[in-house]
């Protein structure tokens, strides 16, 4: 069943940015690993390392304590993201998603043109993600 | 027990309440990065790093 989310909870290095969030995606991968032998008439894959990468396009906001000087202060280090997909607690429905140790390779403190609302996307990649449903 | 100040909300407390360094650690969050953006202090003078005492 397809999910609608009004509003996805975001929190950055303990810092709640729900109203600065444009849009979120958490995508976990895992490499796939070539395990074909001669004994095989078609590759056969298994998986490898996981890898996760959590994108989330941000309205710019340079007031104390906002968007931009959360993030600017957290480029080249790693910290926790938790992002829960809706509003309200976290249930079986409703999973608390937390990566821990991600890494934010770059930041862009300016990222707009006239007369638009001025939004860039942060990557994190890498981490280790923890579900819970309580 | 190093313990820092809150001045901008986080998840982990209000502004003018304090937080531990344990807790933080705790949470998995960036500490520096977290004094950087300014949404916390040093509690007191004491727990700052000699090179901030100098200023």
């Amino acid at each position: 069943m397809a999910q609608y989310i009004p509003m996805t909870q975001v929190t950055v290095n303990s810092v709640n940015l729900d109203d600065r969030v444009v849009s979120c995606v958490l995508t976990k991968t895992k490499e796939s690993q070539d395990v074909t032998t001669q004994a095989d008439t078609a590759r056969k894959f298994q998986g490898g390392l996981e890898s996760i990468t959590v994108d989330i396009e941000f309205q710019l906001d340079q007031a104390a304590g906002e968007t931009t000087a959360t993030l600017e202060a957290l480029v080249g280090t790693t910290t926790t993201l938790i992002m829960i997909p809706n509003l309200g607690a976290v249930s079986a429905t409703n999973r608390r998603y937390t990566v821990t140790g991600a890494f934010l390779e770059s930041f862009s403190s300016i990222d707009g043109g006239l007369g638009s609302i001025a939004t860039t996307t942060a990557q994190w990649t890498g981490g280790t993600l923890a579900i819970a449903s309580t | 027990m190093d313990s820092y100040k809150i001045i901008y909300k986080i998840a982990l407390g209000e502004p003018g309440s304090s937080v531990s360094k344990t807790e933080l650690e705790d949470a998995g969050v960036n500490i520096d990065a977290l004094l950087a953006s300014g949404h916390i202090e040093y509690a007191d003078k004491a727990t700052r790093p000699k090179s901030q005492l100098e200023e």
